[in-house]
């Protein structure tokens, strides 16, 4: 990838490692989405809400997200109709 | 009070169920580099789960690409084991539907005229920015991006002028959509690819980094969109215009959520109410249409 020096790459890390790294860490990411099977009718709206396709099947026909791929939007949670999600604070 | 047709009934009792009828597999690429919440990325999804059966597939414009390219470096448009042709020559000739950004309104449109011509089926869909959309020949003056002080009135005017230059182009099959209302969306597609000729399809895609909302509530905000008359949903086909999903709410119901827009003045709101109204004039009807929320 072309780099300007001194230019906004240089200033965010684009074009280095880093923000690679931060992805990897979700460093950026404040929260994330936790199912409660209880409440999951497994309709898979949550699935296709996901503008990051994020949101996978998993066993049983239930679903959970993919840590290295979700940003924490919320979306998956909002538009859950039995409010199966709820959006954690994510450790770090 | 209508009836409900036996259909109706079906889809009312099972539509809950409805995304476990699409396809499963993922041709979108996970993984981009747009904001969380992005309603475009969302519409992108959606437009390929409606095209994952189909011969067609799309052509991103390369703006898009630059823009929207995945983690770390990689394009995040379609894929169906064939790349697509970025020439708008090459394009007309082989690829069905489009997608692109309001800032390409201009070259799809050419695109559909040449389909048209070469009586190919083709079908563009043009992606509206809920927070602003950039210069090109439907929107006089200079480029434009919300601020503080106004905005709401100028981006959905200048969507609708974009609408009335892509409904002048006169294609077979013309509709609005957006991603909160997505089986609304698939629909569309589906109808646009099956008249065989070209077709039009603006999309609303909410944007919660323009607008500086919760990216939580972009649906949310596309669905108010919609649910105000801001951006009706309809669709023209065969000389008839018929209204997809029923716009009945006030305007205040989408300038609440619009953190950009925090003391509106009772003028500005009646004004972006006109507009709606003005929107919702001439369409009518309603089909059975399942929200995201
Ligand atoms: S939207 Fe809610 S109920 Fe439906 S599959 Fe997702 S978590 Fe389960
Ligand atoms: S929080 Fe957002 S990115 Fe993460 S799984 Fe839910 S919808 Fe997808």
């Amino acid at each position: 990838m072309k780099k300007a020096a001194g230019g906004i790459e240089q200033k965010y890390g684009i074009g280095t490692t880093l923000c690679v790294a931060a992805c990897a860490g979700q460093a950026w990411r404040e929260k994330k989405p936790v199912w409660d099977r209880q409440r999951c009718f497994k309709c898979g709206m949550c699935w296709l809400a996901c503008p990051d396709a994020a949101v996978r099947p998993v066993d049983q026909g239930f679903y959970d997200s993919d840590p290295e791929r979700c940003k924490g939007c919320g979306m998956c949670a909002a538009v859950c109709w039995n409010d199966a999600i709820t959006m954690a604070p994510e450790k770090v | 009070m209508e009836s409900l047709q036996e259909s109706d009934i079906f889809m009312d009792r099972y539509s809950v169920f409805a995304p476990r009828l699409l396809p499963q597999e993922e041709d979108f690429v996970a993984g981009l580099r747009s904001c969380p919440g992005c309603g475009r990325a969302m519409a992108v999804r959606i437009i390929a789960k409606a095209l994952a059966h189909s011969r067609r597939y799309p052509y991103g414009s390369p703006a898009g690409q630059l823009r929207d390219s995945g983690l770390p470096y990689s394009g995040w448009w379609l894929f169906d084991g064939k790349s697509f042709a970025p020439a708008p020559k090459a394009a007309a000739d082989r690829i069905a539907a489009a997608a692109g950004e309001a800032s390409s309104l201009d070259q799809g449109l050419a695109l559909c005229a040449e389909a048209r011509k070469k009586k190919q089926p083709f079908l563009y869909i043009c992606f509206f920015n809920e927070a602003g959309i950039e210069r090109h020949s439907a929107s006089a003056g200079p480029g434009y991006y919300p601020d503080r002080t106004c905005g709401i009135l100028q981006r959905f005017e200048k969507m609708q002028a974009c609408l009335k230059k892509a409904k002048a182009a006169k294609p077979d099959y013309f509709a609005t959509a957006c991603p909160a209302y997505p089986f609304d969306c698939i629909e569309k597609i589906s109808a646009a690819l099956r008249c065989g000729g070209t077709g039009f399809i603006g999309m609303l895609v909410p944007c919660p980094t323009g607008c500086l909302y919760d990216p939580a509530l972009s649906l949310d905000s596309g669905k108010r969109a919609v649910d105000t008359g801001l951006f009706p949903l309809y669709e023209a086909a065969k000389g008839s215009c018929t209204l997809t999903v029923a716009a009945t709410a006030p305007a205040s119901c989408y300038t609440r959520l619009q953190p950009l827009v925090p003391a509106i003045s009772g003028r500005e709101l009646e004004q972006i109410q006109n507009l709606a109204d003005k929107n919702l004039r001439g369409l009518s009807g309603r089909k059975t249409t399942i929200s995201s929320t």
